[in-house]
């Protein structure tokens, strides 16, 4: 069974189309980052998939079932975009409230004490909600996903709001997750870092559509170009060839040369003899990979 | 069960901690018994049929103002929406949100009790007290009902202003601030087509020792009914326009 399955899912709002014809299959125990500008349908699919919408058209299934099945919703772990919480309760009565749906006991006794220590939020628990800043209401309701032991966890931009010793935070407890425990992780972001640390595989959403799906690598590979620098002393680049790569440029003592295999361009550089300094290989960069896409 | 529990402890922590929301809520219909009852409360027969309509005029205030307002207010939060992706079922929710409408109620009729007790000559013997108690919880049901029409059918900006607009005339015309015979003809007579003059109708003759007339438990059914139609079309819209 996979943990989330789609078919041509389609949905839009009167002439607004939100998803496209969506067709994906995650299977269980994948780390999944999805990817894309605002509008280009992320939330929307969460949303469905979570049950709070439903498709135009198409089919999703979620462990074998329907999205908002019942008998599921013990094994789906959701942290939304935007969470707040009844005002006046304190930050450990709303985990009260939350543990409270969990049918096993085991899970339910479970102290949430461990999760509030690794995301730095101990000193939260007798606060109450109304109190706490935006950054700290995304920790805790990230802590509440992370309380619960569900099969899929599905976290719509968890970071978001979040400062850079947060999110440093943030990103180690997930990875601990991932490293203790077995379990689906679908997570929408903006953050590069984020995705390169913690996703096994990338989704990438544009206008609605799946315009990439595989692992970092894959996508590095498919998308991005490797560049590789040196300077050399000459300030002409006349002698030296590089019309096999994709690009070539060339700024006062510095080359910049750039093509899908760096170990080409590496040779290249040495068949031509050039009398080179401060080479430097770079891997492609994500963001630049991601502005070309969602750019096209 | 423990799941309603659980909620309806939260849902009550949640209101207990609003002061201006428990002290109006307990507090008004006790003020109001003050300033217009207590003066009037003269013979045992007044002090009684006093009690009872400030009684009802209580457990409207909080089953249908208060309750319809709350759900109004919450359906606009990411909580609620975040409550439905936890394994919890509406029925859940919503009867944790009943039980504490009910308990605000109780609080708020008990004050009345106790002043009653201390200030006027209310009498009621204890199988009456039972009945009258039993009386106000499950004739005020179509009051709930209400409140959840309120609740769907009104958004955040909304629900007040109509639940006010709703709660006073229906409070005034139905004859819980001052005897129906004290009405307008006029008025009198569309009172009777009232739920609120058929709830006060029926605890009015619980408190005087006599039987409920079967005109005010057929039309309290009636409303019931009524508004368990229209609270069922306006979730299922609210449903449609939120999550299709």
């Amino acid at each position: 069974m996979n943990a989330l399955k789609t078919n041509n899912l389609k949905k839009s709002y009167g002439s607004n189309i939100a998803l496209n014809g969506i067709t994906l299959t995650i299977e269980r125990n994948e780390k999944i980052a999805l990817l894309g500008c605002n509008g280009a349908g992320k939330s929307t699919l969460l949303s469905i998939v979570m049950g709070l919408k439903t498709q135009s058209s198409g089919a999703c299934e979620v462990l074998g079932a329907k999205p908002n099945d019942f008998k599921n919703k013990s094994k789906i772990n959701f942290l939304p975009q935007s969470l707040n919480f009844p005002e006046e309760l304190k930050v450990k009565e709303v985990f009260k409230i939350v543990k409270s749906g969990e049918n096993s006991s085991e899970t339910k006794n479970k102290s949430f004490q461990s999760i509030a220590e690794d995301l730095g939020i101990s000193e939260l628990l007798d606060k109450k909600t109304s109190k706490l800043s935006g950054g700290e209401k995304r920790k805790v309701g990230l802590a509440l996903s992370l309380t619960r032991e569900p099969e899929i966890t599905i976290l719509d931009e968890p970071t978001a709001n979040i400062d850079l010793l947060g999110k440093e935070k943030i990103y180690k407890a997930l990875e601990k997750q991932i490293r203790d425990k077995q379990g689906t992780l679908i997570f929408s972001s903006h953050e590069m870092k984020e995705v390169e640390r913690l996703a096994k595989r990338v989704i990438v959403l544009n206008k609605g559509e799946v315009v990439a799906d595989g692992s970092v690598d894959e996508i590095k590979s498919m998308f991005g170009l490797k560049k590789v620098t040196f300077k050399t002393s000459s300030s002409t680049s006349d002698e030296l060839n590089f019309s096999a790569f994709k690009k070539y440029e060339f700024h006062r003592h510095e080359h910049i040369v750039y093509g899908k295999n760096s170990d080409q361009i590496l040779k290249s550089i040495f068949e031509q003899n050039i009398d080179f300094r401060d080479l430097k290989v770079f891997e492609p960069d994500l963001e630049e990979i991601f502005i070309k896409i969602w750019s096209k | 069960m423990n799941k309603i529990f659980t909620h309806t402890w939260w849902m009550c922590l949640e209101l207990f901690r609003q002061p201006s929301y428990f002290v109006a809520t307990v507090a008004f219909p006790s003020l109001f018994y003050v300033i217009f009852a207590i003066p009037e409360s003269k013979t045992i027969e007044s002090s009684n049929t006093l009690l009872a309509s400030f009684s009802c005029f209580a457990v409207f205030g909080v089953l249908f103002l208060q309750f319809g307002v709350g759900i109004s207010q919450e359906r606009s939060t990411s909580w609620y929406h975040y409550l439905r992706t936890l394994p919890l079922k509406t029925f859940h929710l919503t009867i944790a949100r009943f039980i504490t409408a009910y308990i605000f109620a109780s609080l708020s009729v008990s004050f009345l009790v106790i002043l009653s007790i201390l200030f006027t000559k209310t009498e009621l013997d204890f199988r009456n007290w039972l009945l009258f108690v039993f009386s106000l919880a499950t004739l005020g049901l179509p009051f709930c009902f209400m409140g959840l029409c309120l609740g769907y059918f009104s958004n955040l900006k909304t629900a007040l202003p109509i639940g006010n607009l709703i709660y006073l005339p229906l409070s005034f015309a139905g004859g819980l601030w001052k005897p129906p015979e004290l009405l307008s003809e006029n008025l009198n007579k569309i009172s009777l087509y009232l739920p609120t003059r058929q709830y006060g109708e029926a605890l009015w003759a619980i408190a005087l020792n006599q039987s409920v007339p079967q005109r005010a438990l057929y039309t309290l059914l009636f409303y019931l009914l009524f508004f368990a139609v229209v609270t069922y079309i306006g979730a299922k819209r609210d449903y449609t326009k939120r999550y299709q």
